[in-house]
């Protein structure tokens, strides 16, 4: 989408929205909107289609509900920001976004906003209210990950490789539609929980040994990371193999990286990447590799994260995921993706992944 | 009581009063003032009264060294008459209150005298008595008990012109400490100052402090009757000592004279159903056949006690009372139907809940606690909380289910009225926890307190309210000139609308709940319970 298009559709629905509202305050009607509800009542996970789909329940933010007055508030603040934003052609980060409107209410030693989680949500509201993206907007989102391997980019007027940049790689930008894609030699995305365990893989090479690409989210995967995994997907044909913490955390990143998730469920065709896989780490590695004494215990949280997961449709139609996370259960323990350090710097390098990853040693 | 007479006639009186301090008041430095205090004013009380006039009363404490005090009373009573001044102050027991069958304050103590005597024996010094019936002639005279032959001893006397009309009287006390708190006699003149609406006091303490509790109303309380003891509820034990001293000559008609509401209809009914025969000596009934005539008398039914007996304060008069000495910001009133307890005593409970205002007992700057103050025909009893029946009933009420806390700004009054009011202990001050008794005192609170509950609920409702809508304003500012720029609008335009919108939606919600505050008329389930089992019980026509 070219951004003078991108922008009209975008000023043209906040000023839907304004008119909207103000149309029912002049009919003495308390002000409210509509959005999309996403919860986890209303996700549809259709095993076809895998990937989280909102379903049909909308909710409606009215200023006269009390539990809602000051998020109606703020969500009409950020829409008249955003408006300034596109107007003035400039873009702001999430952070910015929240000092440029933060300060204190009349009579009140509370202020619009207490911190940046209260302005990104609104964002996500009005994004899935008026069916706008955050970019559109001209809000984005802190970079956090980064990639490294054999592909040659271009963004805003600079080409340049993703390997060769030391122990690092490329930092993944919170907007990343104005990437072009110029060479690539790999033949998969390994996309990687932890940016240690990247730092491990790029000093051991893996990137060439295996010729893949080597990505990380730094622990849960930013929406800029998503939405370019997405794009190298589709765009280089590219299988997305995932290798994270053999722990529910861990197996909740691979479930929003593969289906979506609840929050963005109306962005799912965005982001999800349905025929993701999963190298590692699992429960039976503990046995098949050894790793028992570098397990750790399962706490409270965890084992009620495991709870909770085991009523996630997409975990629990899928026989191989309910065994593990019941084994997980069974032993009350946890495995690190590092704990491989246990054998050998190299082993997850030089045995771990190849066999697996040869032997196409997946979860689904 | 019978001990009493006994040992009066056994001990001289000063050491009869030595022995029976305890039983007389006088025990503790502290509780002897304020006894000495609750003697004077009641006499003063009662004479008023008695005589038609609305009391105003003048009290000093004056210290004059270490334990050692002057107390002056003055009341604006009719005055007593030059020969019976001995009579009235002077002579312990005399006109005893002991066998009238009528409710009255004096049943504590020993009276005035008690004080010209404590003061005697502490200082050695007379009371002072200074009288007038307002036809200016003053009478003054130097009072003290001659302590062989319990008889007054009038010394220097004058009479002398001036304008007055009633009584002061002075005592000098020694032994005795003025402390504030509970205790004190500021407390108890407070105290008394609200179960007498209908009185003025003047009170003056030893810190020189004056206090005045204004009159509330302008009507006298009635004064009550005598009576005699009601048929329901007396034991096997009461009867036999009613028969052991009745003038009657036959158990049938001892039945009819000495007690209300048995005809001679009734006392037939009774003899029919008995075993033996009636009409033998009252004196002579056996501990069986007595016990015979008490369950015969369970089974069957007496019109109620007459209550023109018992005078209580009156709901009217509490609640100006409490109004003027407290200033509430709500208050609940309730006084119960009359009812008996065992030995067929009417009885009748008056509760007062005060919140707010002077309500409750201050702790600190910021908190305060729940206030109880008991009175029995109206007078305070500061002493022996912890054994009264009282308490205990307060005690029983789950007041958490009228919103109503420890720390909740509220006093809780609560009168006793009595022919007879059966005390606990020697101090008298406190009463028997006589499940009747209880009872009604539970049944009471709980009505008044659901009176407090429902005004408390409304109010925190109100408050919420309140704060809602000022939440409300908080935020209409910025939404309004939100939506202005995105409508491309006037933001004035849309603030002034939204105001509106928000008031009219506040209204609205206080309407419903009002409607639905009206319409809830729960009753407690306990409550209904023991209302019930009440009018199973008194089915007395």
């Amino acid at each position: 989408m070219k951004g003078v298009e991108s922008d009209k559709i975008a000023l043209k629905r906040l000023k839907e929205f304004g008119q909207s509202l103000y149309e029912q305050i002049k009919n003495n009607k308390p002000p409210s909107f509509k959005m999309p509800t996403r919860t986890k009542a209303n996700i549809d996970f259709i095993e076809g289609d895998r990937r989280l789909k909102l379903g049909e329940r909308m909710s409606t933010r009215s200023f006269l509900n009390y539990s809602h007055t000051r998020k109606f508030m703020q969500s009409v603040m950020v829409a008249a920001a955003c408006e300034d934003y596109i107007k003035s052609g400039r873009t702001v980060g999430k952070r910015e976004l929240y000092y440029n409107l933060k300060h204190s209410l009349p009579n009140s030693k509370q202020n619009t906003f207490e911190d940046d989680t209260e302005s990104g949500a609104v964002l996500n509201d009005l994004e899935a209210s008026l069916n706008v993206l955050r970019e559109q907007f001209h809000v984005i989102a802190k970079g956090r990950g980064s990639i490294y391997g054999d592909l040659d980019l271009r963004q805003a007027g600079d080409e340049f490789s993703c390997k060769g940049l030391g122990r690092g790689g490329w930092v993944i930008p919170g907007y990343t539609e104005d990437v072009e894609f110029l060479n690539h030699n790999a033949e998969f995305i390994l996309a990687i929980e932890n940016d240690a365990m990247m730092g491990r893989l790029i000093e051991e090479k893996v990137w060439k040994k295996l010729n893949c690409l080597l990505v990380t989210g730094e622990g849960m995967f930013p929406r800029g990371v998503r939405r370019f995994i997405k794009r190298m997907h589709e765009e280089l044909k590219l299988p997305v193999i995932a290798f994270v913490d053999g722990d529910p955390w861990g197996f909740y990143i691979y479930s929003v990286l593969k289906y979506g998730s609840i929050q963005l469920a109306h962005l799912s065709d965005r982001y999800a990447v349905p025929d993701a896989k999963y190298v590692g780490m699992t429960m039976d590695d503990i046995d098949e590799y050894g790793l028992q004494n570098v397990t750790e215990k399962l706490k409270d949280v965890d084992k009620k994260k495991i709870k909770e997961e085991m009523e996630y449709p997409w975990f629990k139609h899928s026989k191989e995921w309910m065994n593990q996370l019941k084994k997980m259960l069974e032993k009350g323990v946890r495995l690190e993706q590092q704990a491989l350090a246990n054998k050998s710097l190299s082993f997850v390098a030089e045995k771990y992944l190849p066999e697996k990853i040869e032997a196409g040693k997946f979860l689904p | 009581m019978n001990d009493i007479h006994k040992g009066f006639r056994e001990y001289s009186i000063a050491e009869f009063f030595k022995k029976n301090r305890q039983m007389l008041g006088y025990s503790g430095k502290i509780k002897s003032l304020t006894t000495a205090v609750h003697e004077y004013v009641t006499n003063a009380l009662d004479a008023c009264e008695e005589a038609g006039i609305l009391p105003d009363i003048f009290v000093k404490i004056e210290q004059l060294g270490n334990e050692h005090y002057k107390l002056i009373v003055e009341d604006n009573g009719p005055g007593i008459p030059k020969k019976l001044v001995g009579k009235a102050f002077g002579s312990m027991l005399a006109g005893t209150k002991f066998h009238r069958f009528q409710q009255a304050r004096g049943q504590q103590g020993i009276g005035a005298a008690g004080v010209v005597m404590f003061s005697q024996i502490t200082t050695g010094k007379p009371t002072k008595v200074v009288t007038s019936k307002g036809n200016g002639v003053i009478y003054e005279c130097l009072l003290s008990i001659d302590v062989k032959t319990n008889t007054p001893k009038i010394e220097a006397e004058k009479e002398y012109p001036g304008e007055m009309r009633g009584v002061r009287i002075e005592s000098e006390l020694k032994g005795v400490k003025y402390q504030k708190g509970d205790y004190s006699p500021d407390e108890y003149i407070r105290r008394t100052a609200l179960v007498n609406p209908h009185a003025k006091i003047t009170y003056i303490n030893p810190n020189n402090l004056t206090t005045i509790y204004d009159r509330a109303v302008e009507k006298l309380p009635k004064v009550p009757k005598p009576t005699k003891p009601h048929p329901k509820g007396l034991t096997t034990d009461d009867l036999l000592g009613y028969a052991s001293i009745t003038k009657s000559r036959t158990v049938k008609s001892f039945l009819v004279n000495d007690f209300t509401r048995v005809s001679s209809a009734k006392a037939e009914e009774i003899a029919k159903k008995v075993s033996f025969d009636m009409n033998k000596r009252p004196q002579d009934l056996t501990w069986e056949e007595a016990e015979e005539i008490i369950k015969v008398i369970q089974e069957m039914s007496f019109i109620a006690p007459p209550t023109d007996c018992l005078i209580p304060i009156g709901k009217e008069q509490l609640e100006k009372a409490v109004e003027n000495i407290l200033e509430p910001e709500f208050k609940a009133i309730i006084t119960r139907p009359p009812a008996i307890y065992r030995g067929g005593v009417p009885f009748i409970v008056e509760v007062a809940l005060s919140y707010g205002g002077k309500s409750g007992k201050q702790i600190s700057q910021e908190e305060s606690k729940i206030e109880l103050m008991r009175f029995a025909n109206r007078v305070p009893l500061l002493f022996d909380a912890g054994a009264c029946a009282i308490t205990k009933a307060v005690q029983s009420v789950e007041w958490k289910r009228y919103k109503i806390r420890e720390d909740t700004p509220m006093s809780i009054l609560i009168n006793f009225t009595s022919i007879y009011v059966p005390y606990t202990g020697a101090g008298k001050e406190s009463i028997a926890d006589e499940e009747e008794i209880l009872k009604e005192i539970k049944l009471a609170l709980m009505d008044a307190g659901r009176k407090l509950g429902t005004y408390l609920s409304g109010r925190r409702r109100k408050e919420e309210r309140e704060k809602r809508l000022k939440e409300f304003m908080k935020y209409i500012p910025e939404t309004a000139k939100s939506i202005a720029k995105l409508a491309g609008k006037d933001p004035k335009e849309i603030e002034e609308k939204l105001k509106q919108i928000v008031f009219e939606k506040y209204e609205e919600t206080e309407k419903e709940e009002t409607k639905e505050e009206n319409e809830k008329t729960e009753v407690d389930e306990e409550e209904k319970e023991i209302e019930e089992n009440r009018l199973k019980e008194g089915e007395e026509e």
